[in-house]
């Protein structure tokens, strides 16, 4: 447990070392806010809710998670770093969920600093808190589950460039695996019954459910497996390719 | 304290390790040659747990690496041939994040770095980052990561590979002093080295151990080994010439005529053992004079090479 802490600590502190964190951080926040009042057309709708300002996350998070999560492990296997660490008395479960945490916490930050999107609708109106505190749990969910992706193909590769282009490709599916322009396009060709498995899988449906403010446990059991299977994908693979 | 029974290591078809045996005690320092691919990183990979064995079994004080790999590397200082760190940390930040890692914390932890930082020299370089630091400076601190938690066995990959030799000699004193109660593995291709600092020297080639013994030991191996180089002056030199034929335990390798009108004369015994005292006292009863005289050890290099290279014909070490 302590093990995790220092290794989650150093991860964390090792983000804000490069450039590419500072930059990530700006684009979040810009572009998400961009989004809302353009694409989004915040004032237009003339409602005090944040739905226009979550509905692109996932779309943001298809290029951005990808830019958070490639440096995970190719950079460690490219550098050879990856044999000092593991060979400290520290299980490979603990490094994965070591980066992987600090990774969630780096773009818990970059959410945290939306906040003034939340100030600004209280200050225009009376929103529900509690519609909007739940899409900012599904928003930090659905990274979460894009970073344990990243994870796993960063694992897999020596290059960073191949693991964020693998990983943004893997996030871009997973989040159209639900959509209706898919399910659309598929109903002449595929049963009921794999549209249905289709959409159980996208993570839009999942996450349009969290936003709506119903915290339904299936939805929150399905982000939290799914990150789960691919962390420890990552320990396989870490094992496996490591001295490679 | 390291024990290797029939380690075995393969990667796809090619073994890199071919059933190997090696026993290491404490207070030992295994001095690891062998030409590149030997198997020598591989296996250092394997003790500190970084590679599984495809067969055999590695025990370090007591555990079993594949059963019990996180106390082991507890035991473990390892320091990688690539003792690459992270660049964009200070050397401070990152000493202070590996003592985190190996479980020390708080007052111990500060000791530990401060006397490790002092015992390779890095206080001037403490709150630098690592990607400025120059080559020699970075092995220093790959070897300072490897010695902070004070452990039982140190596996050294190379540790004074470009380092200057002033650098490496702070190297070898350091790990003279420190082999007192530890186990140490080192391995290196710069084999005065192992003679500075080894009890023990073990030349691997292919994956197997061709020889295993003391440096003392396996310098007597080598071709040179007491040969003797007498001067005498020019006046005598026939005379000597005389002398040596007529001795029957060594053979006359080679005269030369030095500078200051004398003779060089270099004698092979002919057995493995030493002939100067028969030398001298054959020299002696003739009343020829000796104008210098010293004896070839030998050289570690020409066991090597006798043992390693590609076409070198397969002698008994102790025939």
């Amino acid at each position: 447990m302590r093990s995790l802490f220092v290794l989650t600590k150093r991860e964390f502190a090792g983000y804000f070392t490069t450039p590419v964190a500072w930059i990530f951080l700006m684009i979040f926040v810009s572009l998400s806010g961009l989004l809302t009042f353009y694409a989004g057309d915040f004032f237009g709708r003339g409602q005090a809710d944040l739905q226009s300002f979550f509905l692109f996350h996932p779309w943001l998070y298809v290029f951005l998670i990808p830019a958070v999560s490639m440096r995970m492990w190719a950079e460690e296997r490219r550098s050879g770093t990856i044999e000092m660490l593991m060979t400290l008395p520290v299980s490979t479960g603990d490094l994965v969920l070591g980066k992987f945490f600090a990774a969630w916490m780096f773009v818990g930050v970059a959410l945290f600093l939306t906040l003034p999107m939340w100030l600004t609708v209280n200050y225009l109106g009376s929103p529900d808190n509690g519609v909007i505190l739940m899409s900012y749990l599904a928003s930090f969910l659905i990274a979460g589950t894009f970073l344990s992706v990243g994870s796993c193909l960063s694992a897999c590769t020596k290059s960073q460039i191949v693991a964020f282009a693998s990983t943004m490709m893997a996030c871009v599916l997973l989040t159209f695996l639900g959509s209706d322009a898919l399910i659309n396009a598929l109903s002449g060709v595929a049963t009921e019954k794999v549209l249905k498995l289709f959409q159980s899988f996208g993570f839009l449906i999942h996450f349009l459910s969290l936003t709506r403010g119903v915290l339904d446990v299936r939805d929150l059991l399905f982000f939290v497996s799914f990150s789960s299977v691919f962390l420890f994908a990552t320990v396989i693979v870490l094992d496996h390719k490591k001295a490679v | 304290m390291i024990t290797l029974e029939n380690v075995t290591r393969k990667f796809g078809s090619f073994t890199a390790v071919d059933n190997l045996s090696l026993h290491v005690p404490k207070g030992q320092v295994l001095g690891f040659l062998g030409p590149n691919g030997a198997g020598k990183t591989t296996t250092m990979r394997m003790i500190s747990g970084f590679l599984t064995p495809t067969a055999g079994k590695i025990t370090v004080c007591g555990c079993d690496v594949a059963q019990n790999p996180v106390e082991v590397k507890r035991h473990i200082g390892y320091m990688p041939e690539v003792a690459s760190s992270y660049n964009d940390m200070t050397v401070l930040a990152f000493l202070n994040f590996i003592a985190e890692a190996r479980g020390l914390s708080g007052s111990a932890k500060e000791k530990a770095v401060e006397k490790v930082v002092a015992d390779i020299s890095l206080s001037n370089v403490l709150y630098q980052p690592i990607e400025t630091l120059s080559k020699g400076y970075k092995r220093r601190v790959g070897l300072a990561q490897a010695l902070v938690h004070d452990p039982d066995v140190l596996i050294l990959d190379e540790p004074t590979e470009g380092l200057d030799p002033n650098q490496k000699r702070e190297i070898r004193t350091l790990i003279r002093r420190l082999r007192e109660n530890k186990a140490i593995i080192i391995s290196t291709h710069v084999l005065e080295e192992v003679e500075a600092m080894c009890s023990r020297a073990v030349i691997i080639d292919k994956g197997k151990i061709v020889l295993d013994d003391t440096p003392r030991a396996l310098i007597s191996l080598s071709e040179t080994h007491q040969t003797l180089f007498v001067l005498i002056p020019a006046y005598q030199q026939e005379r000597a010439r005389t002398v040596f034929d007529e001795m029957t335990v060594l053979d006359i390798a080679d005269v030369r005529q030095e500078t200051g009108d004398a003779f060089m004369f270099t004698l092979k015994p002919k057995g493995r053992e030493s002939v100067t005292a028969d030398v001298v006292e054959a020299l002696r009863r003739q009343d020829i004079k000796i104008l210098d005289l010293f004896i070839e050890k030998g050289r570690l290099e020409e066991v090597f090479y006798a043992f390693t290279s590609p076409d070198r014909e397969l002698k008994d070490p102790h025939a």
